[in-house]
């Protein structure tokens, strides 16, 4: 189904500099519904302009362009700009200097600059307003289309939003800016399109492949992207970088010679021992980074770890069993296993650093704040889990429960019922009864019947059972099949929809809403046509007639055409007065 | 949800129920109209410990008389947070439900370190010097001393307790450690020794299982317990090994010259305090003349736990004259310690029985067995007399004595090893004496004895035989035994009930796999002789990369030693192996240092949350096989290279092996199969915590299709272990694991459970779905 959005380019965009300020007015011929702001920044003003032969003037302003014919208070030509599409100006052999204005919608408004002084300031207004055009159209366009983009995706994403979108905004009952700023909880539903920054691989160092060179000797190949992660990952290699090639030191070439021997890349390597190394200094500041984070994440998660360590954990007790040879013969292996540690770890922080880089970038350098909730959920989450959510009744999301007392009033409109008045004098003390008699209950499961036999009793009474042939139980939802019962759905927010708004507009408190009643009791109208009809006529062809599936609609429906029905009478009795 | 448990009314605080729950709730109770022990087992994620708490709880509000307190006792700090919260929940919901305030106490407790608020003392690190510190400050001679000196330091906090804290009760609730500081800091009371107050007269005690277990504390903090209590342990599967290390004894050269150490330090104060104040030493020798008979009355009365380390034959006699006199006493345990000297004096390795060593003892110093049994004993009471101050000061000196206690004491259940080298690898001459409790059963046989009823439960999902391994290593059950046998033989209790509960699943949550080749063909296996060559552990590596390309998020690798995992890396890094996994997921590898681990394990928890993905390499038998929940994404598949077999060579296994083959006839190959297979289990089992949870569990040798080892997987993975998944190779399990992460990635939801692996109310109500119940526990 093809449909037609309306936007507005939210914009943040002022000018300090502007002087005058024009007054509001109701637009002519604009081709948004907007009204007018009260006040808006002119940044460009042109006496001297003709439309359609008559002299005006032309402001541009912050967000819209517009044209104010002679000797009259309203502007009544005015574009927004992220409606224009394009501009195009007259070519210099013309006589007449003109400026045309292409919009989306295929409309085209011609301005002709008639400058009395004469052909050169002609044209310099015109391209006074061309250069400013120019350099705001682009702008607009790029956040509209992001608008657009984002609107877009909501609505194909979210089917009831769609919906809504269907009936409110195409049947012209809301304006479009207005059902995306009251309807669409933009936060919600754009999570996802926020922008990710994209990790570092694991495996940037061993994809570095090593080809034999011309004499024997071994090439590796460095892009741009490898020497980025690089740097992301072992912020220490960015700084040597900077030390020695940047102050010319060393050259590049050399600089990553020597990357390529050290540890970093060579990770089964001893620690460097000949002092030429340039990354030997960094062994020993990896490892105390390394053990200061140990430290605080062993703070943490010390308690899952190491359970046994209490405080009956004194020298000399228990066994002390040394079977596995922790110390190790090799020292080459361990160091590996604490390089790949390391390793992953650097990468796992190149990803994670950044979000609170932005947030404190340029905070001290004391942990930022942010880190330590992170670590109290992960202490959580090695610990046992003390909640059983799957014990609990899943929580319908958002929705609330309707709790009817009394459908019928719910359905009719709330009328007082006579026949209950006689009632009401005996509830107090019927109450009291039955809260006496509560109180007073206790559950005697020893006396109550064994399980077997209550069972047998229940199973004969229930349908199905002994005592109870000829009764169906099938549910009403068994037997409506699940496409029906879907468009019923989708059918009842629509609608429910309409008479909300329908229903909210009273009592009316101003033409506008008046008008608006008019205009949503058509739609509801058109709607019952359309779709409740349809649906009407779909559901009685099956084997489902005897449900009155549609009849609930059709009640809603007629309540509301009885309120207007009424609304107009009275109003048409005691409002023109 | 109100549940009706053979007419027992049980309050439980959600709206649904695990089938297993449910029948675990029958049994509980049934073992407790009993008045008898009970060995129950369910798979952990399964509520256990609500289901523990709701019944019980039940059952003493219902029958008071019966049981009026419940003491339960788990492994860890956070376990024991994790139960209190639930308690929290649970009597929240009667209080909802029956609109009252409860009239409850539920408490937990914990060590000083975890207790205390003092401003200075709490920042100390260690237990042990908080502990110290503590008694600095709150030792009765200290108070003694600070109410004519001033400037003695006493601790406020305490003071104030003892002022006033015994009289007024605390109000009705459910403190944890963090409340009991809470209500400590706001009435200036040490929470630590209000929280112990509170024992007496708690109706819920919740604490570490060494509070019972060890005779060393024990004795403090438990010997007020009335004997109609329930005793729970939860997570039970390492209770063994607290009872041994609770009865066994290291010693080092160190340890004995720190020890010569404390005997001079103690020397120096005696001939001091003769001078000073002679009669504090004659007052003391007066009261052990008295003797040890008012802690034999009270035993008699029931008041005090039994200590094992003293046993009730002690209790009658008196202490020997001969170390009556704190100088005599101080002479002969330095005899006895220079004695010791020329046994560690060793070239090679002794193993020897305590009755040889007590007749080497008297043969060569004439140490006789008598006085030596009232060692730790002797010492206590000078340490009090004397006055000392740091106690910690002593640990060496008290270790020495209680060694001299126990092997004096006991002649059966121990061995003595002395070897020259400290392990088995070095060469530098560091002689180490083991001295070893083989049966596990004499430290907690005076708690079988002494309570009514006992629960022993565990998550871990073992089959049957291994809960009777829990209460022993060698108490276990095999094949050919039944257990009804050995029980009574072996087990100083008999239980009433003993119970295995299976998960029930609405899908196939878990997808075991042996993997027992290559592509390649080759046999894929740690086996001594073939773990070290390269197929092995390229095919090992290959089943990896495999994995990290198909399996989202986390992957646990548990491989059977530290040696064998490094070795592999090693290898796998020079054939470019781990190369390719990082291409999928980042690599984490446990070391022997647990910080180091622990860092591992934070990022590694990290890199999964954040959707990376990421390999942990650790050791089965290591820290995180042993404490470490892998639930949901945090572990989707986890690989078993091999089979964990305990180092044979150890002595001390060798010990055990032995003790067990001559007293319980089971073949050493038998328990050295079971307890490997028991340790994959346990590794395996990390992956799955409860039941929307699912996982890939690929054990990575061919002996494991063995129908030896086979049969020893715990039968809830047996289940969906079907012959067809049984033999497979690398490129086989690859396909299977497509297949079934597409299954298992649809959303699983709560209708689907319903009846199944969920009960609610009104299913319980339905007799066909409870007679299926039992029918499946008649079948398991």
């Amino acid at each position: 189904m093809a449909y037609q959005l309306q936007y507005q380019a939210a914009s943040n965009f002022k000018q300090s500099n502007s002087s005058s300020v024009i007054p509001s007015s109701a637009g002519g011929t604009t081709t948004t519904t907007r009204p007018m702001a009260n006040g808006e920044d002119v940044r460009l003003k042109v006496n001297h302009v003709k439309s359609k032969k008559v002299e005006g003037t032309l402001y541009m302003m912050s967000e819209r362009m517009g044209w104010m014919p002679k000797h009259k208070g309203d502007i009544t030509l005015s574009f927004d700009y992220c409606d224009i599409k394009s501009q195009r100006i007259s070519s210099d052999e013309k006589s007449k200097i003109r400026l045309q204005i292409v919009c989306y919608n295929e409309t085209m408004t011609t301005f002709h600059f008639c400058n009395p002084n004469g052909l050169d300031a002609q044209k310099k207004d015109r391209d006074d307003v061309s250069e400013l055009l120019k350099l705001l159209l682009p702008k607009f366009r790029s956040m509209m289309d992001q608008a657009l983009e984002i609107k877009t995706k909501i609505l194909n994403e979210n089917k009831t939003v769609y919906q809504l979108y269907k009936d409110l905004v195409i049947s012209g009952l809301v304006p479009a800016d207005d059902f995306w700023n009251k309807y669409v909880d933009f936060d919600k539903l754009t999570e996802s399109t926020k922008k990710q920054d994209t990790g570092v691989s694991g495996a940037f160092l061993s994809n570095i492949r090593p080809e034999s060179g011309d004499n024997g000797g071994i090439i590796y190949k460095l892009n741009t992207d490898t020497v980025m992660s690089i740097f992301r990952t072992y912020p220490a290699i960015r700084e040597k970088y900077e030390q020695n090639v940047h102050t010319r030191k060393m050259t590049e070439a050399d600089f990553w010679r020597t990357f390529f021997q050290s540890h970093y890349f060579t990770m089964d390597r001893l620690n460097p021992s000949h002092s030429r190394d340039i990354f030997n200094d960094c062994v020993k500041r990896d490892d105390e980074k390394m053990l200061h984070e140990a430290e605080r994440a062993s703070r943490k998660a010390m308690a899952v770890i190491a359970p046994e360590t209490n405080e009956t954990s004194e020298i000399g007790y228990g066994v002390n069993e040394h079977a596995e040879d922790t110390s190790g013969k090799n020292d080459l292996n361990k160091n590996l296993i604490k390089r790949f540690n390391f390793h992953s770890t650097m990468i796992l922080k190149s990803t994670l650093g950044t979000e609170v880089n932005n947030e404190s970038s340029a905070a001290s350098r004391a942990e930022p704040p942010e880190e330590d909730d992170d670590d109290d959920d992960v202490s959580k989450r090695f610990k046992p889990d003390d909640d059983l959510e799957d014990l609990r009744t899943e929580q319908p999301d958002e929705n609330q429960a309707l709790k009817l007392v009394n459908p019928e009033r719910y359905l009719r409109a709330p009328t007082t019922d006579r026949s209950q008045k006689t009632f009401t004098a005996q509830v107090p003390t019927n109450l009291k009864g039955f809260k006496q008699e509560m109180s007073n209950w206790n559950a005697n499961t020893e006396l109550s019947l064994n399980s077997h036999l209550a069972h047998r009793i229940v199973k004969d009474l229930t349908p199905g059972g002994a005592l109870m042939h000829g009764t169906t139980a099938q549910t009403l939802s068994q037997i409506v099949p699940q496409t029906i019962q879907e468009e019923m759905q989708t059918i009842y927010i629509s609608l429910s929809e309409l008479l909300r708004h329908f229903w909210s507009s009273f009592p009316p408190s101003s033409p506008a809403i008046e008008e608006k009643i008019h205009r949503v009791h058509e739609t509801i109208e058109r709607f019952r046509d359309t779709q409740v009809n349809a649906f009407k006529e779909k559901v009685s062809t099956d084997l489902l007639t005897d449900f009155h599936l549609a009849g609930h609609m059709e009640d809603l429906i007629d309540i509301a055409n009885k309120k207007y029905q009424q609304w107009t009478k009275t109003s048409g009795s005691t409002g023109r007065v | 949800m109100k549940l009706n448990i053979d007419g027992l009314l049980v309050y439980m605080p959600y709206d649904f129920i695990y089938p297993e729950q449910y029948k675990y709730m029958q049994e509980l109770k049934r073992g407790l109209d009993h008045k008898g022990h009970c060995v129950l087992e369910m798979p952990s994620g399964t509520g256990k410990t609500i289901t523990l708490l709701s019944l019980i709880i039940a059952y003493m509000r219902r029958y008071p008389d019966q049981y009026n307190k419940l003491i339960y006792c788990s492994r860890t700090v956070p376990e024991i947070e994790k139960v209190m919260s639930e308690m929290k929940r649970l009597i929240a919901y009667y209080e909802k439900e029956t609109r009252e305030k409860q009239k409850f106490i539920g408490i937990a407790m914990s060590s000083r370190k975890n207790l205390c608020i003092h401003p200075e003392v709490s920042q100390l690190r260690l237990g042990k010097e908080v502990d110290s510190a503590c008694m600095n400050l709150t030792a009765s001679y200290v108070r003694e001393q600070a109410k004519e000196d001033r400037s003695v330091k006493t601790c406020s906090y305490y003071e104030q307790y003892d002022k006033n804290g015994r009289e007024e009760s605390i109000p009705y609730g459910v403190y944890n450690l963090e409340d009991m500081k809470m209500y400590g800091k706001v009435k200036h009371w040490c929470p630590y020794f209000l929280t112990r107050y509170i024992l007496t007269h708690a109706n819920v005690i919740v604490y570490s299982y060494h509070y019972l277990l060890d005779p060393k504390i024990a004795e403090i903090i438990s010997k007020e317990l009335p004997k109609t209590s329930i005793i729970v342990f939860d997570e039970a599967h390492n209770i063994d090994n607290v009872c041994i290390d609770s009865m066994s004894i290291t010693l080092t050269r160190k340890i004995l010259e720190r020890a010569h150490a404390n005997i001079d330090s103690l020397k120096l104060i005696v001939q001091d305090n003769k001078q000073k104040d002679a009669n504090r030493l004659k007052n003391e020798y007066e009261n052990l003349v008295k003797g040890l008979r008012e802690q034999a009355i009270q035993r008699e009365t029931d008041v005090i736990l039994t200590n094992p380390i003293l046993p009730e034959h002690v209790l009658q006699e008196n202490i020997p004259g001969n170390i009556r006199q704190a100088e005599h006493f101080l002479i002969f345990i330095k005899r006895f310690l220079e004695y010791m000297k020329t046994r560690m004096n060793i070239q090679h390795v002794v193993k020897e029985s305590p009755p040889s060593f007590l007749k080497d003892l008297q043969v060569r110093v004439c140490i006789e067995r008598k006085p030596l049994r009232f060692c730790s004993e002797r010492l206590r009471s000078l340490l009090r007399t004397l006055e000392t101050k740091d106690i910690h000061l002593y640990q060496p000196l008290m270790l020495l004595c209680n060694f001299a206690t126990i092997i004096s004491t006991y002649t059966k259940g121990f061995t003595l090893i002395i070897e020259p080298f400290f392990d088995s690898k070095s060469t530098v001459y560091n002689p180490v004496l083991h001295f070893t409790c083989l049966d596990s059963s004499i430290a907690i046989k005076p708690v079988f004895d002494r309570f009514q009823s006992v629960i022993i439960t565990s998550g871990n999902r073992f089959s049957k035989s291994s809960y009777l391994c829990m209460i022993d290593h060698f108490n276990f059950y095999l094949g050919t035994l039944s257990p009804i046998d050995m029980y009574p033989k072996i087990l100083s209790f008999t239980p009433a009930i003993m119970e295995s509960f299976t998960m029930t699943l609405t899908r196939p949550c878990i997808l075991p796999m042996i993997v027992t080749r290559g592509n390649d063909q080759i046999a894929i296996t740690s086996k001594f002789e073939l773990r070290e060559d390269q197929a092995v552990i390229r095919n090992y590596g290959i089943l990896l990369i495999e994995m990290c390309t198909h399996v989202p998020d986390g992957i646990v690798c548990f491989f059977t030693s530290y040696t064998y995992m490094e070795h592999v890396v090693a290898t796998w890094y020079e054939l470019g192996i781990i190369g390719q996994v990082q291409k999928h997921k980042l690599l984490f590898i446990e070391t022997p240092d647990s910080v180091e681990t622990s860092l591992a394990l934070y990022n590694y928890q990290k890199a999964c949350d954040n959707g990376r993905g990421a390999v942990l390499l650790s050791v089965a038998r290591g820290k995180v096989s042993e404490g470490v929940d892998f639930d949901n994404h945090l572990g989707r598949c986890v690989i078993m290279f091999g089979i964990p077999y305990v180092y044979t060579q150890s002595r001390i296994l060798q010990a055990r092996l032995d003790y067990l083959r001559e007293n319980f006839h089971i073949r050493e190959n038998d328990f050295l199969t079971f307890d490997a297979m028991r340790h994959a289990a346990q590794c395996v089992g990390r992956v799955l915590r409860g039941k929307s949870d699912y996982g890939i569990m690929i054990f990575a040798d061919k002996r494991f299709v063995r129908s030896d080892k086979r049969q020893k997987i715990p039968k809830w993975i047996q289940e969906y272990l079907s012959d067809s998944l049984a033999n497979l190779s690398i490129e086989e399990c690859v396909q299977i694991v497509k297949k079934w992460l597409k299954d298992m990635a649809q959303p699983l939801r709560q209708e689907d459970q319903l009846g199944i692996s969920l009960l609610s109310e009104e299913h319980l109500l339905s007799n066909e779905l409870l007679q299926n119940l039992e029918q499946n526990s008649a079948d398991v």
